[in-house]
């Protein structure tokens, strides 16, 4: 993956580079946002990571900018602590994704991945599978090896997102996020729940398991032993 | 004394104008006063001098020209204070009669000052003018002229009292100025001292507000209500400092050992995982100042720009349904009491309501033991929607009660288990943001959470 980085703290930057460099992935990195505006319109990229406060041209400018010229580059916004309205500005101007410093490096990992390989599945696909596991998304069923399974209306929306992102890690946050509209750090084990209760219905009668626990950074489906 | 700071003032600048209007005012008046009076003179005073002549006239038509000379000698000689003057030439242009020197002829009406009157220097006015005609008589010609002394005293007249009244109005305007400016300025003087001993410190002090009830007197609400509001955010900022310095030493405390620890140790295996409990207590700290920092932007408000009409039992039902089987596996039971038709409208964020609605019910299950059951539901009463959460748990001490909104705040008997004291400081914070009002009491036993919202 090509990814650019706009970021004008350099330990943020060097922190975000070194990490996807381990990953086997190209970065490169500029600190002003005028800059990474013209570099990020004269080179295809797979994510941008774009910093909501730059010299030169803020980050909400700076996608608005691209937008606005038809790039449609995924991008993640980073924000400093606290921008409770960060967010909301963050997507209305066009960006994918926002994700708060501090953060752990698993968690931005499991976002550009998410973002970068955009799901292989079309719109028009209505049925989702992840092994013997099969998702009707019209008749709004779920069978796993021909057994039809029923699931609450919150379990068969956590099961669609996880099948929808299958092979890529979910994180706690993203998953929050997406399944309940949390927007906060529950205090309680509200993910561990869900998860527990749909893996007691999808996976523990069958013997193999397709939801994985990702140590350390959150939950991903699969089929592969 | 009179400064140039002086006229910079609010009031004399006023003092000013209205000096500067009333003396207009007088002037125009006195003006056309002027105007009227000197014309209707003018017109009495050559009505005058046209009767006489046509009096004398019919004198020489019935009498004869002799006679007529007789009586304009004998009125010449009886004129008082020189205030009208005649001459009565014969065909021949010597003088028959008169108290003026010859005259030469001229047509229509003339006016005559001293230049024409030799004669008259030495009698009379002398800065008298006279309106005069020449009429043709029998034998002769006859000038008769009325003198302008009238209009001149009028004029004097105006002139003066136009003089007293400007200088009345300007000194009243400069009076007054100086009072309401002297006034207002120990006003805003007493306003300028309290604010720089505020700004010094001394945040308590207030302006005093007069009985007067006048525009200085609602700025000088207007500013101990905004003091007023101000030590109150200095001191709960104070609190919260404080608060925050006191909260954090602990787990920094802890964090540091922590690290100290995994620098000793030869263990691979112990290293890391003193690393990892060492994150996830930076994890907690970093949380910790992500709420205090949203609590603050919350009670900044500027996230009403983005409310919106949402119905609220559907948030309600959405977080209990969450929750549902959070509480069911720590033991106890949630159940909802949201059925029943209407509307349930509210103007909110949907977003921190679900925050709001999440921090009660998490609230409810972490501080009651296993086994706890917990209720949620909705009523509408009047004008207002009211959601509650109830627990059968140990509930709060009334004397703390008071207390637990604010910021980092633990109950006496839970200081020594995790938590950060911020779960109802964001629930009122996002009330308070709403309109709501968030009402705590004694479930008996447990703790009621009633949350009212007006209806949209």
């Amino acid at each position: 993956m090509r990814i650019l980085v706009v970021e004008d703290d350099n330990e943020t930057s060097a922190y975000i580079s070194q990490g996807f460099d381990e990953e086997g992935h190209v970065v490169e990195s500029l600190t002003d946002g005028r800059e990474g505006l013209t570099q990020a319109m004269g080179e295809p990229y797979d994510v941008l990571i774009v910093d909501r406060m730059l010299p030169g041209l803020d980050g909400l400018s700076l996608v608005r900018a691209l937008r606005a010229v038809g790039n449609k580059v995924p991008v993640i916004f980073l924000t400093s602590l606290g921008g409770v309205d960060d967010r909301v500005d963050g997507l209305n101007v066009g960006g994918d994704d926002y994700l708060v410093k501090p953060f752990a490096f698993s968690e931005l990992l499991a976002r550009v991945n998410a973002l970068a390989r955009r799901p292989h599945l079309k719109d028009t696909d209505t049925v989702l599978r992840v092994g013997d596991l099969e998702m009707d998304l019209i008749a709004r069923t779920v069978t796993r090896a021909g057994d039809s399974i029923e699931l609450q209306p919150r379990e068969f929306r956590l099961l669609e997102v996880l099948m929808r992102n299958k092979g890529r890690v979910l994180t706690r946050t993203m998953l929050l996020e997406r399944v309940w509209s949390f927007h906060f750090e529950p205090r309680t084990s509200v993910v561990e729940t869900h998860i527990s209760r749909l893996r007691t219905k999808i996976d523990r009668p069958y013997g193999s398991e397709l939801i994985h626990t990702v140590r350390g950074s959150g939950y991903t489906m699969h089929d592969q032993p | 004394m009179i400064s140039r700071d002086f006229l910079k003032r609010t009031p004399v600048r006023i003092a000013a104008a209205f000096a500067f209007l009333f003396a207009l005012t007088v002037v125009a008046l006195v003006g056309v006063l002027y105007i009227t009076l000197v014309s209707e003179l003018d017109t009495t005073i050559r009505q005058h001098v046209e009767e006489i002549s046509d009096t004398l006239k019919a004198i020489d038509r019935q009498q004869g020209f002799e006679d007529l000379a007789a009586v304009v000698a004998e009125e010449a000689n009886s004129v008082r204070d020189f205030d009208s003057i005649f001459l009565l030439r014969g065909d021949d242009g010597t003088v028959r009669a008169g108290n003026v020197e010859n005259v030469a002829l001229f047509s229509g009406w003339g006016e005559l000052d001293r230049a024409w009157l030799p004669m008259v220097a030495s009698k009379g006015n002398p800065d008298d003018r006279f309106f005069a005609k020449w009429i043709e008589v029998s034998k002769g010609h006859l000038l008769v002229g009325g003198s302008d002394r009238e209009i001149r005293e009028v004029r004097r007249i105006l002139l003066h009292g136009l003089g007293w009244g400007l200088l009345t109005t300007v000194l009243l305007a400069i009076g007054s100025a100086v009072y309401l400016a002297r006034r207002a300025q120990q006003k805003i003087d007493v306003f300028a001292t309290t604010l720089s001993k505020v700004s010094r410190g001394q945040i308590g002090e207030r302006v005093p507000v007069t009985q007067s009830q006048d525009d200085l007197d609602h700025v000088a609400t207007q500013i101990n209500a905004t003091l007023a509001h101000l030590q109150k955010l200095i001191e709960s900022v104070n609190q919260a400092s404080s608060d925050i310095a006191h909260d954090l030493k602990k787990p920094i405390g802890r964090l540091r050992r922590r690290l100290e620890l995994a620098l000793r140790s030869d263990d691979t295996m112990a290293f890391r995982s003193q690393v990892e409990e060492s994150l996830e207590e930076l994890d907690s700290i970093v949380e910790t100042f992500e709420a205090l920092l949203r609590i603050t932007q919350i009670e900044a408000g500027a996230r009403r720009a983005r409310f919106a009409t949402l119905d609220l039992k559907s948030v309600i039902v959405d977080v209990a349904d969450i929750y549902e089987p959070v509480v069911e596996e720590a033991g106890g039971s949630l159940v909802s009491h949201t059925s029943g038709s209407g509307s349930s409208d509210v103007i909110g964020d949907r977003e921190l309501l679900t925050q709001l609605f999440a921090n009660l019910i998490e609230n409810a299950v972490r501080h009651s033991p296993p086994g706890t059951r917990i209720d949620v539901g909705f009523e509408t009463r009047g004008d207002r929607h009211v959601a509650i959460v109830s627990d059968s748990g140990p509930g709060i001490p009334d004397h703390e009660r008071e207390n637990v909104f604010r910021r980092l705040y633990r109950l006496e008997r839970e200081r020594s288990t995790p938590g950060s004291g911020l779960g109802l400081s964001l629930v009122a914070a996002i009330a308070e943001l709403h309109s709501a009002s968030v009402d705590l009491s004694d479930n008996g036993p447990g703790l009621r959470v009633e949350v009212s919202f007006p209806r949209a």
